[in-house]
């Protein structure tokens, strides 16, 4: 079966990129990765059995390939102020800022951690794909996030956010990270 | 007060919601990869109005058909750019691959050819 | 600690008189598609065939000739007929053997050949390769590299300068290889589950 490259590019590009751009919080780098990644998959093209593969291949190659990088970067991601603003949501947008900080304070999170939540809230992936995409004990992958909302939710409280749910209080002191 | 647990899901699913890649990302990749691109989907735009005789006068055939030639040759005139500009980005995209493709050869025949002399430097210092 | 296995030789540059300009053909003789295959059992592979007609398109991309290194690798890629680059990392040793390279290395001998080095340590084995011209000038340099897990074979094809050579094996501006290909080379197991980490 002939596999449409372009298509496979178009169907993809968002997740790809996105998956890259919440783990390394660089846009530039995240782009730059992306297209590794899907140039990577361009080559091995006579492997891939149909676009559901493709995607799954992708996934995995853009997870590796991004924690690879931020161990050979170092990356130090600035929490929540250099992201390029991000599209109006669709609907109330509840809270820029809380999302602007818990955008910041995953990209904190260490590296494991950080592409388990990533997964996890982006993608809806079940901690036993997870598991699989990472290559890790779905065991590891409960305790990475238990552990990384925990975290998040300790945070979120020093900073003062209040309980937010919908039609909910904004924050009324916001301490910067 | 904090966010309780089942917000704060649904608060990460909002700060993490998937984000578009940039404009013109699929056609860096292609242009990359050198894979065929896309066909270019038709122009949405208003259909061109059809040339009518008005109800209440006949044009004469020879204004009519100059009427209609003209109608045509705009149209090309329309279309050239459009195709010139889109041979022009698939020659560029075609150039930026190659140029890629070179430095990646001379790269590599660089890190070979400085791998060889370290290996040699490293034998010598050895033997000594 | 000491290493097991040494051999060093060094070929003096070859002082004989070329044969009247006949170009390299390595390229003709040699076909370098016969080294795909091992791309199946490689975890990452590199494989660049660059013709003239690629080369020429590639230099009028590099930047305007104010740019020194753009300037340099224009001249060095002017009168080449061709590049070929194959690459190749395997997880395991044995994934290739000799008998793949042996009719490539069949090839470059005398007349046309001159090894210029040769260097064994352990288990690597790299040796370079000039194809001597008139003039002092080159044409067709050759690039055998082997390791137990690893295998690079580079042929430039076309005449260039000695000098543009030592220059390449600088720098020239070129990016490093990372900055180029993101990092390691592409993985073709990047889907069996039990292979090793995938996009690496």
């Amino acid at each position: 079966m002939e596999i449409d490259f372009a298509g496979i590019v178009a169907e993809n590009q968002s997740m790809v990129f996105s998956l890259a751009l919440r783990f390394l919080r660089n846009r530039e780098v995240a782009e730059e990765l992306a297209q590794d990644v899907f140039l990577q998959c361009y080559r091995q093209i006579d492997r891939i059995e149909d676009a559901a593969h493709a995607s799954s291949w992708l996934r995995r190659a853009i997870c590796h390939r991004s924690i690879d990088e931020l161990r050979k970067r170092r990356l130090r991601p600035a929490i929540g102020l250099d992201d390029i603003p991000e599209p109006a949501a669709t609907g109330a947008v509840q809270d820029p800022m809380l999302r602007d900080r818990l955008r910041g304070m995953v990209g904190a999170l260490p590296e494991k951690a950080r592409m388990v939540v990533v997964l996890r809230y982006q993608e809806d992936l079940s901690p036993t794909e997870i598991a699989e995409v990472l290559e890790m004990p779905v065991s590891t992958v409960k305790s990475h996030l238990h552990r990384s909302l925990t975290l998040l939710r300790g945070r979120l409280e020093k900073r003062g956010f209040a309980k937010v749910e919908r039609g909910g209080e904004l924050p009324v002191t916001e301490v910067c990270l | 007060m904090s966010p309780d647990h089942e917000n704060l899901e649904q608060e990460l699913r909002a700060s993490l919601r998937r984000t578009a890649a940039p404009p013109g990302f699929a056609e860096k990749v292609l242009a990359r990869a050198g894979a065929p691109l896309a066909f270019p989907k038709p122009v949405a735009g208003p259909k061109p109005e059809r040339l009518r005789p008005r109800q209440d006068t006949i044009l004469p055939h020879s204004r009519r058909a100059f009427t209609l030639a003209l109608a045509a040759g705009i149209a090309v005139m329309a279309i050239i750019p459009a195709v010139v500009v889109e041979n022009r980005r698939r020659e560029e995209a075609r150039g930026l691959k190659a140029k890629r493709d070179l430095l990646t050869a001379l790269a590599i025949t660089r890190d070979q050819l400085q791998q060889a002399r370290e290996k040699v430097r490293r034998t010598t210092r050895n033997i000594q | 600690m000491k290493p097991t296995l040494k051999t060093l030789s060094i070929s003096a540059m070859a002082l004989c008189v070329s044969m009247a300009a006949a170009p390299a053909l390595l390229a003709q003789d040699f076909d370098f598609k016969s080294l795909d295959k091992l791309s199946a059992n490689a975890t990452s592979s590199t494989n660049l065939t660059l013709s003239a007609a690629t080369l020429q398109l590639a230099a009028g991309f590099l930047g305007n000739d104010n740019d020194k290194d753009a300037a340099a690798i224009k001249n060095l890629v002017n009168n080449l007929k061709g590049i070929y680059i194959r690459a190749y990392e395997f997880d395991k040793p044995n994934e290739y053997s000799e008998s793949d390279l042996a009719p490539l290395r069949a090839l470059l001998k005398p007349p046309k050949w001159t090894t210029i080095l040769d260097v064994r340590d352990h288990k690597d084995w790299t040796q370079v390769f000039f194809a001597e011209a008139e003039n002092n000038k080159l044409e067709g340099v050759a690039v055998v590299s082997t390791e137990p897990t690893s295998l690079t074979v580079v042929y430039i094809d076309g005449e260039l300068n000695r000098s543009d050579l030592e220059k390449l094996s600088g720098n020239m501006g070129i990016p490093d290889l990372k900055g180029l290909t993101g990092g390691k080379l592409a993985d073709p197991k990047a889907d069996n589950k039990t292979d090793k980490k995938s996009g690496k």
